[in-house]
């Protein structure tokens, strides 16, 4: 498996976001000492921290096949992959994040579970059963049955309901969602129980909840401290920092890295050192990046002084959970319930201010482009991902009609580098500063206020 | 006297103006036959003769298309779209949709009062909906690309194609010739589903009251009247659709006002 291909990755523009690749390298490794050690292990999706706490509490160590689709990706490594797994008959157009598991597992399948000499990353071991998670997309629902077959271990989907803009605001609406969501929890607390012939370390599961909240508390200020002009950090940082907030947070070294990463931003701000050092437009981009080419925005930077100020909005802590949801709940599963419930909800009023569907991936980039005094969107709509690329037209739509606010869309994919064309890409921004710079004007006319 | 030349070096076609201030002193269309840098080199010169001017007359040369990175003389290159968007202020001033129909892509651009890009969208994915299939259909057909026009225009029932794809397009020409299928109901059809792709195109940017097509389509007489039947609108084609970019290139090169003599 040759790296024929020259790589492209991001040089980032924070230390600690250089830094932040080793907790990829640590899922990875703790991994396979739990392995080698004969500790449980799962794969686990992106959950936004329901299940993966609950199973890590219960001395789970777990793997991210999204987060490794991600990294062979960025080391130009996942073409393999993705062809072994299509020539296993998965369409291309199969999440790549899926396609490129699917063909890393049927390797492993065919070596008998030993982790192939040649796997990115040192691979991932064979996990004891699967962790799957039914928000946002169906290809996740068949993409982890379909491992379950290779590797003939079971596989536990934790249902997560998907409210409507209306539906959300319907009395009793939330409450009968969170009641839901606790019942499954519940229900997967006892899987494991089984599975694993131990009882759940409560103690544990709150201790790592706090640590979380303490984490995701420091990102998120980091999150506003990146609406200063110029803006302290880009996308190819956050892209890198998210490892620890979005698979880590409750490790106490997340919670440590994240005091530097927030005291590294705020540096930047109190001294007015932007990230890029002639910031000239602040773009949005959405939603989830070509991993396999982030060097392109140090191409962008270094050419037009464009800033990415925000993006990829499902990859971000949220808010804090207001004190009136913590208040009196002593039950973690209802905690963590509550909190991955506000996470997708969180813009639910500005979605209904703009009379808008759906609140995820939509919304908060309406609030946002006033915010962080956005001049335009980049749009990557994705050839193998329906729910990052559905809300991108009527996006563009709205930033357009409400803000005056335009987008280039450049197709691509998350990790199969053949549907992406960089010449396109470059060609389509060089094109769009005139864009941006005649909206402004517009923007400027109409009184808003970037 | 601010005499500048503006080069336009596409996939197949070299183009170069030269100006004077605002005035077109001359213009050169020449086929690229394989070498940017000689189609670069040829077209200028030939250009200048025209004017009666030589090289070191020029005050600023600016450059933009797929063949501009070849050029070895001083030069401002700026990108195909802004080039195109103020070439054609410049030709049609009250345009505000500008289609380019190019061999390599197809861009459909909003335009403002002074030749600003203020949106554009581009289909460089697929050779569909760029001037690329007419060249294929013309040689499957065994007609001159230049008469693809005038047997389109003929044709009383266009065949649909079913694919939007240009290989397929190819070999569905294929299959509709060996079904005895006439020529010009085929190329007919093969404009109506160009015109389709291009009016999707327009949609995305939203229909201005004045659009106009340029680039080697707006000589396809047929590709234009179906698209004006498609968008319900005329369109306004310049006298020489294939120097709009090479004017804007000109003139963008002087708007950096960086004179190299
Ligand atoms: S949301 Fe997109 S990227 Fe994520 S699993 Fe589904 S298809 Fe893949």
């Amino acid at each position: 498996m040759g790296d024929k291909k020259k790589k492209k990755s991001s040089a980032k523009t924070l230390q600690t976001a250089r830094e932040a690749g080793n907790f990829g390298k640590k899922i990875l490794a703790s991994a396979r000492t739990a392995a080698e050690e004969g500790k449980p292990i799962a794969w686990s999706m992106v959950d936004w921290w329901l299940g993966g706490t609950i199973a890590k509490a219960m001395g789970v160590e777990l793997c991210y096949p999204e987060n490794y689709g991600a990294f062979c990706a960025s080391v130009r490594r996942a073409e393999p992959y993705l062809d072994y797994a299509e020539s296993d008959g998965i369409p291309n157009t199969t999440c790549g994040y899926a396609r490129n598991c699917i063909g890393y597992t049927r390797r492993l399948q065919e070596n008998n579970f030993v982790i192939p000499q040649d796997a990115p990353g040192g691979g991932m071991p064979k996990p004891l059963f699967l962790l799957a998670c039914g928000a946002v997309c169906d290809a996740r629902y068949k993409w982890f049955q379909s491992l379950g077959r290779y590797m003939n271990v079971p596989v536990w989907t934790l249902e997560f309901p998907q409210t409507g803009v209306a539906e959300y605001y319907l009395a009793g609406n939330k409450e009968e969602n969170i009641k839901f969501m606790v019942q499954e929890l519940r229900e997967f607390v006892s899987f494991l129980e089984k599975l694993l012939g131990k009882k759940m370390d409560w103690d544990n599961l709150s201790e790592r909840l706090d640590t979380i909240f303490k984490t995701h508390q420091l990102a998120h200020e980091v999150d506003i401290l990146r609406k200063s002009v110029p803006s302290p950090a880009v996308n190819t940082d956050f892209w890198a920092l998210m490892i620890p907030h979005l698979y880590l947070p409750d490790d106490p070294e997340a919670l440590e890295f994240y005091k530097r990463v927030y005291e590294e931003v705020k540096y930047k701000v109190d001294n007015k050192i932007g990230a890029i050092p002639n910031e000239k437009y602040r773009m949005a981009f959405s939603e989830l990046p070509p991993w396999h080419t982030l060097g392109l925005f140090d191409e962008f930077a270094e050419k037009h002084g464009i800033a990415f100020v925000i993006e990829s909005w499902n990859y971000h802590a949220p808010s804090p959970l207001p004190e009136s949801e913590r208040e009196g709940i002593t039950d973690p599963l209802e905690l963590i319930a509550r909190y991955s419930y506000h996470k997708f909800n969180e813009s639910a009023p500005t979605a209904k201010k703009y009379c808008m569907d759906p609140t995820i991936f939509t919304a908060p980039y309406l609030k946002w482009v006033e915010e962080y005094k956005v001049d335009g969107l980049f749009c990557h709509p994705l050839m193998s991902c329906r729910p990052a690329t559905y809300t991108l037209m009527h996006l563009r739509n709205l930033l357009m009609e409400k803000f005056k606010v335009p987008s280039v869309v450049v197709e691509g994919d998350i990790v199969d580098l053949r549907v992406f064309n960089e010449e396109e890409a470059h060609a389509k921004i060089d094109a769009f500063i005139e864009t941006m710079d005649y909206y402004r004007e517009i923007r400027r006319k109409e009184g808003f206020g970037w | 006297m601010f005499y500048k030349a503006g080069l336009d070096i596409g996939s197949v076609m070299a183009k170069a103006v030269i100006m004077d201030n605002d005035k077109v002193l001359s213009y050169s269309i020449m086929p690229n036959r394989g070498s940017f840098y000689n189609a670069a080199n040829n077209v200028l010169k030939e250009a200048l003769e025209k004017a009666g001017l030589t090289y070191d007359k020029l005050n600023i040369i600016g450059t933009t298309g797929l063949g501009a990175s070849f050029i070895t003389y001083p030069h401002i290159k700026n990108t195909e779209v802004a080039c195109q968007s103020r070439g054609m202020n410049y030709l049609l001033p009250s345009v505000r949709i500008v289609i380019e129909v190019g061999d390599q892509s197809t861009r459909v651009i909003k335009v403002t009062e002074k030749g600003r890009v203020a949106d554009c969208v581009i289909n460089d994915r697929c050779a569909a909906g760029s001037g690329r299939i007419l060249l294929i259909i013309s040689k499957v057909l065994r007609v001159n690309i230049n008469d693809l026009g005038n047997f389109s225009i003929t044709s009383t029932n266009p065949v649909r194609f079913s694919t939007s794809c240009s290989v397929f397009a190819e070999t569905e020409a294929i299959s509709r010739i060996a079904e005895g299928i006439k020529k010009e109901d085929i190329i007919a059809g093969l404009h109506q589903s160009m015109a389709i792709k291009i009016y999707s195109m327009i949609q995305k940017v939203k229909i201005e009251e004045k659009c106009a097509i340029t680039g080697g389509g707006a000589k396809d007489l047929g590709l234009v009247k179906m698209l004006q039947k498609i968008i319900g609108k005329d369109l306004l084609v310049p006298d020489e659709p294939f120097i709009s970019g090479a004017i804007g290139a000109a003139l963008m090169a002087a708007e950096k006002e960086v004179v190299f003599t």
